[in-house]
């Protein structure tokens, strides 16, 4: 009878593999979703534009978020040309974000529009959507299975915690209604940690858009990306985000996120 | 002393320096036969700030050269102390303001004085910076500053042969009055509700640029005396989103008077004159796909009231205060289109003045391109057309001649 039982489990599970894992798409989607994040991130960060011919712009930026990247200021460093320009974000629940701009080349904050999603930002293959977190609710989750990602540390491709770990291959579709540039995302999430290590973003006409792979690093009690690289498969160009002297929950204030603080580099 | 002198230097080592500026080489050449326009421009620039706490040292410093003398001077453009208290931030010092929600043309912005040599360059590059202490008092969603101005400056003005705007001659120093009390200050309250930031400033001063005072009637012949008027200024912005547009809106009311109770004083006839002018700017700003953006304004003025017994003065009433563009032309339209490429190391820029009330153009074009980080090459024309059945004084007519291109090279440090 035993021996009978273990044969139909084993059969069932070569029939519906999926059909057994203990957890659905949406759950990973609340994981992901519930992992613990700073309050606050301090950082200084590289963004290498790379475009088909392996020519690379590079500018760097100081940027202090707080709340989930609710509220933003960045202030830009180089190149020479964009020293100084600083930008403030702050996104409301019931009403379009405040953008804010400093151009110190006229001495005025700028008011600006927080545009379409889609649209890049600082010209690279990051779109504002990208840089803002899903709302959970906006989203159906389907689990399409499990696979080993792997690290190529040659073209630094997938920055990983370990050589290779297995991860969920989460299937992610807007629902109706939901403004967003993208048909699907699919994301590989690990298993352990519930970290995107990698995502594939579609376009409108389900076509591949985007391939974002991002590395972690440890800090307290939290896994801090360090690197994302965003891969614009359609133009053939990347970007890649470094980033460096991070320090989480140092207490920043909420009123360092305002207009009067765009003009000042803080020391 | 010697406490004092080591106290400044244990500050100014402890200070944190930060500097920024750039080297330019540029020349302009006229369309039609390619001759040299000799007008100055900044061949280094440089901005330092030294940083001590809640205190900033700023200056900025530009030397100007012109290839026509090779003759440099240079220019202390800036140079003022902030401290940045809880409540917003303090300063003092040779400073520019600028005011208005617009882009480029702001009737509102009359704290600092122009220098026409850099009239159609962009933002601060192109004001004088003016002994001055001012206040920012940032409250919840309100902002409130406060500016005062000992002493009045006025625009520096190009006589220049080769620039086609600029007064018929130029007056003697002798020959403009003094202004008894020419302190002059301005506030502005400002506040943002959602889509929405709007704004309300007033400015007390004296106009940037002279106008007819009166007539010495003992010099043979009578000199003909100028002067500055006093104007008030109330000024309205306001800057509106909704999704994908833009609307900034920006309007002044300019009350003018010539500075003088009497109608004579010994030997010189004064010319009173009052009045009352509107200027504005209304902007439509879009940004589409492929990081273009589409910027139209209406800029333009209205004379509401001109009360003078010279009937010359009453015909030739120029605004002495304002916005060139809004001083100058009646109603223009202006459009400009911008997308930046390759990483935004390429920014091509074109632009169009068109004049409502008679024939008139400006077309303008900009190329600007980074082959390396910190590097530029600029490519800038600019084409005017006027109308040959109106004369020679109309302003378009004489703007045709100075009809350009320019090349310039920078390396920004």
């Amino acid at each position: 009878m035993m021996k009978g039982n273990l044969i139909l489990i084993s059969i069932f599970m070569l029939i519906f593999p999926t059909g057994v894992f203990a957890i659905d798409g949406l759950e990973i989607a609340i994981k992901i979703d519930e992992r613990q994040k700073p309050v606050d991130m301090k950082s200084e960060m590289k963004m290498v534009l790379i475009n088909k011919k392996g020519k690379t712009r590079t500018n760097e930026i100081r940027s202090i978020t707080k709340d989930d990247n609710e509220k933003q200021i960045i202030w830009f460093l180089s190149p020479k040309d964009d020293k100084g320009v600083a930008f403030l974000k702050i996104e409301h629940n019931d009403a379009d974000d405040e953008m804010r701009l400093w151009l110190p080349a006229f001495k005025k904050v700028r008011r600006i529009s927080a545009g379409k999603t889609s649209d890049s930002f600082m010209g690279s293959d990051l779109s504002y959507e990208d840089l803002t977190t899903r709302d959970l609710d906006d989203y159906e989750y389907k689990l399409l299975g499990e696979e080993m990602v792997f690290s190529d540390s040659t073209n630094n491709n997938s920055v990983t915690q370990e050589d290779s770990t297995i991860c969920y291959v989460l299937e992610v579709t807007p629902k109706q209604g939901v403004d967003t540039e993208y048909s699907k995302h699919i994301d590989w999430v690990t298993k352990d940690n519930f970290l995107v290590l990698r995502s594939e973003s579609y376009d409108n006409k389900n076509k591949i858009l985007k391939i974002r792979t991002i590395g972690y690093k440890k800090m307290k009690n939290y896994f801090i990306p360090i690197e994302i690289l965003v891969k614009n498969v359609q133009k053939n160009h990347k970007t890649n985000l470094i980033f460096d002297k991070i320090e989480v929950d140092t207490n920043v204030a909420d009123d360092l996120f305002q207009e009067k603080n765009l003009k000042r580099l803080p020391q | 002393m010697a406490i004092f002198v080591l106290l400044i230097t244990f500050t100014i080592l402890q200070a944190q320096l930060d500097y920024n500026g750039c080297i330019r080489l540029q020349n302009m050449f006229t369309l039609k036969n390619q001759s040299e326009i000799t007008l100055p421009f900044r061949i280094a620039e440089l901005e330092l700030s030294y940083t001590y706490g809640n205190f900033d040292l700023k200056t900025n410093s530009a030397l100007e050269y012109k290839w026509t003398d090779q003759n440099s001077k240079y220019r202390l453009r800036e140079a003022y102390l902030i401290w940045y208290p809880n409540f917003g931030e303090v300063s003092i010092g040779k400073q520019i303001f600028a005011w208005g929600m617009a882009d480029g043309n702001n009737p509102t912005d009359n704290l600092s004085p122009y220098d026409f040599h850099y009239m159609f360059l962009t933002g601060i590059d192109r004001k004088i910076g003016t002994i001055s202490a001012a206040t920012t008092i940032y409250w919840d969603n309100w902002q409130i500053e406060g500016v005062i101005i000992p002493e009045h400056e006025p625009n520096r003005i190009v006589y220049d042969k080769d620039f086609p705007i600029k007064p018929p001659f130029s007056p003697a120093d002798s020959l403009i009055q003094k202004i008894d009390d020419d302190v002059e200050y301005g506030f502005q309250i400002q506040t943002y509700f959602g889509n929405n930031d709007l704004a309300l400033s007033f400015f007390s001063g004296h106009d940037r640029m002279f106008s007819l005072f009166g007539k010495n009637m003992e010099a043979q012949p009578p000199d003909t005396l100028f002067g500055y008027r006093k104007t008030n200024v109330i000024g309205l912005n306001s800057v509106s989103l909704f999704g994908d547009f833009i609307f900034r809106n920006e309007i002044g009311y300019f009350d003018t008077k010539t500075e003088t109770d009497t109608e004579s004083t010994g030997s010189v006839t004064l010319f009173q004159l009052s009045a009352e002018y509107f200027q504005y700017v209304s902007q439509i700003e879009y940004t589409g796909f492929g990081d273009f953006t589409l910027t139209v304004q209406l800029i333009g003025h209205h004379n509401q009231k001109i009360d003078t017994e010279n009937e010359n003065m009453k015909k030739n009433f120029q605004h002495g205060t304002g916005t060139p563009f809004a001083t100058i032309f009646d109603q223009v339209l202006s459009f400009s289109l911008t997308s930046v490429f390759w990483d935004n190391s390429l920014e091509i820029r074109f632009n169009s003045i068109i004049n409502a009330k008679e024939q008139g153009y400006i077309f303008g074009s900009v190329v600007s391109y980074s082959p390396l980080d910190n590097c530029s090459i600029e490519l800038n024309i600019s084409k005017f057309i006027g109308d040959e059945t109106l004369d020679q004084n109309y302003i378009f007519n004489k703007l045709e001649s100075f009809s350009n291109f320019q090349l310039s090279l920078k390396y920004s440090f």
